[in-house]
């Protein structure tokens, strides 16, 4: 009885006091600017998740955003629905999502005054997008959602700091805009990205 | 006949049971706190004085029909299918609320933003404060009380206060099971016809889960 006490409490003291420190909290003798190596795929996978399998997932498991989408895109892919609007768009746009998140992250680094490198330094930043996913979040209107993986390396390759992040596109679009003008993809890419780039630099991750 | 450790029994069932009430308060007492706090004192306690609003809110799940209160696997599986059904009348909220622009993570950050300023103590600047309020909504809708036909807009909101570090200080989360206010409320067809309405009806319902999240100081 006393142990499950205890256990309640200390899961309810501990519930929400994660902290994740943003790239720009990074303290140490070498704050040089970062290498920054792309560990990503050379094809990043794409994949949509409906509302309503979306929803069903929620209230079963109550998960969050992240089990939502991930667990979700699994639930569709039997369905196929979204999928292919999708794979066209990666198609139509030549698969922009890695140059664009490259550029921003760098841009983001320099703004901050953190700075970033092609050449050999002592702090490595390695950067992987993990997937893109296109998150119906009304009926009809779609999110993209970009998610990354980020560790500082040191020259000893030990890791000093790591964070698994997601990005939002700032607007909901009709699916049908995006059959229209595939660019808009590139702009909720870049709207994704920038929002990844800065809960990396800056902060606050959101969780 | 009593058993000879009859006694030792029953001082051990008391026990157990005065555990089980202690317990119970203490589980009370934790669901509780927090219910009237304002992140004020927090604040405070850890240093920040200035703050600013998170202009990015997720949203957890997409629209809904009905909300999800966790009550269990039996209600989880009645508000699937209830949601499902409801499915035409959200793809019609959903146009409505796009063409007419109706955009809830900037009337929920307008709202947070607003309520913040009851608090003297916690300035509000730009992107360099001490600390950030990031804001999540746990989930969004419509929903229908008893067998009403009209049909209320409703958000299940989260706000969390973190410092520079991202350190956690102060979060709480709004009540899923709360009445919408008497004003609010009208069928799929009505708001359709008076998309004013709508987002009248959004903002009622986010300022008074808002005032609730962000009470005023006493």
């Amino acid at each position: 009885m006393r142990v499950w006490a205890l256990v309640i409490l200390f899961g309810c003291i501990c519930s929400g006091c994660v902290s994740q420190m943003p790239l720009r909290s990074l303290s140490g003798p070498n704050r040089g600017a970062f290498q920054i190596l792309d560990k990503s795929k050379s094809r990043i996978p794409v994949s949509a998740v409906s509302a309503v399998s979306q929803t069903a997932l929620h209230t079963v498991n109550g998960d969050g955003l992240i089990g939502a989408t991930v667990g979700g895109t699994i639930a569709l892919s039997a369905q196929n629905d979204g999928k292919g609007v999708a794979k066209h768009l990666q198609q139509e746009t030549n698969g922009p999502e890695n140059r664009i998140f490259g550029e921003v992250i760098k841009e983001q680094l320099q703004k901050s005054g953190l700075g970033w490198t092609d050449q050999k330094n002592t702090r490595t930043l390695e950067l992987e997008l993990k997937s893109v996913i296109l998150r119906e979040m009304q009926r009809g209107y779609w999110q993209i959602i970009i998610f990354v993986k980020a560790d500082v390396i040191n020259s000893q390759r030990e890791t000093m700091w790591s964070a698994s992040i997601y990005g939002t596109s700032d607007t909901l679009r009709h699916v049908d805009d995006y059959t229209r003008q595939p660019e808009s993809y590139t702009e909720d890419i870049h709207s994704a990205a920038e929002d990844a780039a800065r809960q990396l630099v800056n902060g606050p991750i959101r969780k | 006949m009593q058993p000879d450790n009859w006694s030792t029994v029953q001082s051990g069932n008391n026990r157990f049971k005065n555990m089980k009430t202690l317990l119970s308060l203490s589980i009370a007492v934790l669901l509780l706190a927090g219910c009237k706090t304002t992140p004020v004192k927090f604040a405070q306690k850890a240093g920040i004085k200035t703050v600013h609003v998170e202009p990015k809110v997720d949203a957890d799940q997409p629209m809904r029909y009905g909300v999800d209160l966790h009550a269990g696997l039996f209600f989880a599986l009645g508000n699937l299918i209830v949601n499902k059904q409801n499915q035409g009348g959200l793809a019609r909220m959903s146009g409505v609320m796009q063409s007419n622009n109706i955009v809830l993570p900037q009337m929920i950050c307008a709202h947070v933003a607003e309520h913040l300023k009851q608090y003297p103590e916690l300035q509000m600047t730009d992107e360099n404060s001490d600390g950030v309020f990031v804001i999540k909504i746990l989930q969004y809708g419509f929903d229908a009380p008893g067998q009403s036909p009209k049909k209320a807009p409703f958000a299940v909101l989260q706000i969390q206060l973190l410092d520079r570090n991202g350190k956690n200080i102060w979060m709480k989360q709004s009540d899923p099971d709360q009445l919408a206010p008497k004003t609010v409320g009208a069928t799929w067809d009505e708001y359709e016809k008076d998309p004013k309405k709508l987002e009248a009806d959004w903002d009622a319902r986010i300022d008074q889960t808002v005032s609730l999240l962000l009470p005023a100081a006493k």
